[in-house]
């Protein structure tokens, strides 16, 4: 298995892709944070806690909902408000918090690097026939798929990592500050703590990484499924762009079986906003947090990989 | 001789179309197979199922085992070149051969080794997409060797080449004593000079046929009344009511005299082709 992912880097790193991207993450990213940092403001978020609905208030927002639970959900709306309130009250004081928040915009731009890279290590495969050659290798279909899968998941790690670091360094260079020491205010249980700052993003970095895998490997069972056609190209990147509108457009009409799709998860900058996801899950009965998306993504990703196994031994 | 290929009742449906219905065949080591037949006559389908790329009805036995349950173990053996490949463009000759040792589980040392058997330069810098279609084909070829195979399979391998090139493969192939080879081509006259029997496959079907080099036989064209009788006498598959077989002009007189014992009317004899063979077979196929 490690020969067969050796090979596929080996393949892909001689790709003009992978220079053009290495270039345009740290290049996109830089230019980036210098405009920001050029026009930053600091002002810290006004947080405020919004009032109790009546019942006739509440099935005017979600006809479809349940008052009684919504009761039950906004307390512990209010306490988790409590703390959100202290927390940006410290969050926005630096200026490397606030060009921060940016970062996770970009790791889901990486997304589409991701869905560019899966497609492209079969499509072409499929487009010029040299599957005929891949598949007289005695490995086996089943691990060389397995093996474009991990590529891809390792091209996405070092993407991701390219931007971490390219941020870590742009920002130190820029705020003249060493990142290394400053510190984060997150919620531990129930007392804020202090956490480093760089240990904080590279754990979201690792966190955006699965929500990009599951992109990946659906991806791959789309090109595989549609054999190299550009379609799965394209249908990839509009279920990856509008997954979030769509989802929210189908719980605001009550379809809150989406929930267990992984339509909402897709975009894990929506929970960025803790705020707007404790609203929404308020208003509309919902569930929705990373914890649940996590077990969900892997769920869905080793369901398209199974189909992806049953596709790929398709005649080529 | 031992039998390194063994299809049986191989049978395959591509949407509603049958291509291939029940063919058997065996093909022993060390020897060259051509492989004939009109377009879209299934010759590549036929191929790809022997090189486990198609899944087919019935079973694939390479060196005694089975193709799908001992898929591992037979594709260290097995290779080919099957259809225009493109490759990946944008690495040289040298990378992608690289790329596909590393899949094949192949030395690199063996990368310089099959570029100098096909006659590529391993320095050349140019990536595939500026190379000639000829030299794809050898660039196929050398990948195709990586494995060193006891069983080489190729599709049209003298697609694109020129006259050169043709005779280099054919003397290339002709030094690779110890492969079994099946090697399909419309050249049917260039097939003639490498082959030492023929697959003939026509009707979703096959025929098997020797050719015999030795200088006192050639190929006979016989035009004959009875083809099922004539069948036991030649002792080879005849459809129809022509064949050419490859006979002495001792044999041919000793055979005539047995058709007429057996009440099998003669009406033509004369010297044929492998060529020959095929459009008579064509043709019969054609009227019906």
């Amino acid at each position: 298995m490690g020969k067969l992912i050796l090979a596929e880097l080996y393949k892909e790193s001689r790709k003009k892709s992978f220079k053009i991207f290495i270039l345009l993450i740290i290049f996109v990213s830089v230019l980036s944070l210098i405009l920001i940092n050029k026009n930053l403001k600091l002002e810290s978020e006004q947080l405020d806690i919004y009032p109790q609905y009546s019942e006739e208030e509440y099935l005017d927002v979600n006809k479809y909902g349940s008052y009684s639970q919504y009761l039950k959900d906004y307390e512990n709306y209010k306490s988790y408000m409590d703390k959100e309130i202290v927390k940006s009250e410290v969050f926005n004081k630096t200026k490397i918090n606030a060009l921060y928040i940016y970062y996770p915009t970009f790791l889901f731009v990486i997304g589409l690097v991701s869905i560019f890279i899966s497609f492209n290590i079969l499509s072409y495969d499929y487009q010029s026939k040299s599957l005929r050659y891949v598949f007289q290798s005695h490995k086996g279909r089943n691990k060389i798929l397995i093996s474009k899968v991990i590529t891809v998941i390792l091209l996405s790690i070092f993407y991701s990592f390219l931007l971490f670091l390219t941020f870590l360094f742009t920002l130190c260079f820029l705020t003249k500050e060493n990142l290394l020491l400053e510190t984060i205010p997150i919620y531990l249980g129930n007392s804020l703590k202090y956490v480093p700052i760089v240990l904080y993003y590279l754990f979201k970095t690792f966190l955006y990484i699965i929500p990009i895998t599951f992109i990946s490997i659906f991806t791959v069972f789309l090109t595989i499924f549609l054999k190299g056609n550009t379609f799965a190209l394209i249908i990839s990147n509009i279920l990856y762009f509008c997954s979030l509108l769509v989802s929210q457009i189908l719980i605001t009409y009550g379809y809150t079986f989406i929930r267990y799709s992984f339509l909402p998860y897709l975009d894990f900058t929506y929970f960025e906003n803790s705020k707007s996801v404790i609203l929404n899950n308020l208003i509309y009965n919902l569930d929705l947090s990373i914890e649940k998306g996590f077990i969900i993504l892997i769920v869905y990703s080793t369901l398209f990989f199974i189909f992806s196994i049953k596709f790929i031994k398709r005649d080529v | 001789m031992e039998k390194v290929i063994e299809v049986k009742n191989v049978t395959k449906e591509i949407g509603n179309n049958l291509i291939i219905d029940d063919v058997s065949f065996s093909l022993e080591s060390g020897k060259i197979y051509g492989l004939i037949g009109a377009n879209g006559s299934g010759k590549s389908t036929l191929l790809k199922i022997i090189l486990g790329l198609y899944s087919a009805e019935g079973e694939v036995i390479i060196n005694g085992k089975n193709l799908r349950s001992n898929f591992e173990e037979v594709m260290s053996s097995i290779s080919g070149i099957v259809d225009y490949v493109s490759f990946y463009d944008y690495l040289t000759a040298y990378e992608n051969v690289r790329y596909f040792a590393m899949l094949y589980d192949v030395n690199f040392g063996r990368v310089k080794e099959v570029l100098d058997i096909v006659d590529l330069d391993y320095e050349d810098k140019r990536p595939v997409s500026q190379f000639s279609l000829g030299m794809k084909q050898r660039l196929g070829l050398a990948i195709s060797l990586l494995k060193n195979p006891k069983i080489l399979i190729l599709d049209e391998p003298m697609n694109g080449l020129d006259p050169i090139g043709i005779s280099k493969l054919r003397k290339l192939l002709l030094s690779f004593k110890d492969k079994t080879i099946i090697i399909s081509s419309h050249i049917i006259s260039e097939i003639e000079k490498i082959v030492d029997e023929v697959l003939f496959i026509n009707n979703k079907k096959i025929i098997q046929k020797t050719i015999f080099r030795e200088d006192n036989k050639k190929p006979i064209l016989f035009k004959l009344s009875d083809y099922k009788e004539a069948s036991k006498i030649l002792d080879t598959p005849v459809l129809n009511e022509e064949t050419s077989v490859y006979l002495s002009d001792n044999e041919v007189s000793k055979t005539i005299k047995e058709m007429v014992k057996r009440d099998v009317e003669v009406y033509r004899v004369e010297s044929g082709t492998l060529e020959d063979d095929l459009l008579k077979m064509l043709e019969g196929d054609t009227n019906g």
